[in-house]
């Protein structure tokens, strides 16, 4: 299929802009994978706070 | 600090230093991240030169601190009781 002029965006990723708060101590960000609380989610967390837009809701 | 507190507090230290690398490639302005990545940098630099001093080469280049040749002695830091 030849790509057209026309043909521009496929996607366009939208990834929230993350801002410093709080970081680990450099023992417990190794411990836990990351130097940032925000960061560290379990694979169900990560769902409720993908779905909440960046901010963390219990539905 | 024992050989391995000194290689785990190395590790934490250049962990974090890096995690932070990779917020200020998306934050580049931000002062208190980059003041934050200097410090867990320097703290790092300091560690790296204590854990050379006490437990023997960590990188090849680091070999060349030394007064003879101590690369080639093993283990080498990555294998089991590496500068154990």
């Amino acid at each position: 299929m030849e790509m057209t002029r026309e043909c521009r965006c496929l996607g366009y990723g939208y990834v929230p802009i993350q801002q410093l708060n709080t970081v680990y101590s450099a023992e417990d960000a190794l411990k836990k994978g990351s130097l940032f609380p925000e960061l560290v989610l379990t694979i169900e967390e990560y769902g409720k706070v993908c779905k909440g837009g960046g901010k963390r809701y219990d539905s | 600090m024992t050989h391995n507190e000194l290689r785990l507090a190395l590790q934490s230290y250049r962990f974090a230093a890096h995690d932070m690398l990779l917020y200020l490639d998306t934050h580049p302005d931000d002062e208190k991240a980059f003041a934050l990545f200097k410090s867990l940098t320097k703290k790092a630099n300091e560690l790296q030169n204590a854990y050379i001093e006490k437990c023997g080469p960590l990188t090849a280049a680091s070999a060349a601190k030394f007064d003879e040749f101590r690369w080639l002695e093993c283990p080498w830091p990555w294998e089991k009781g590496g500068n154990a």
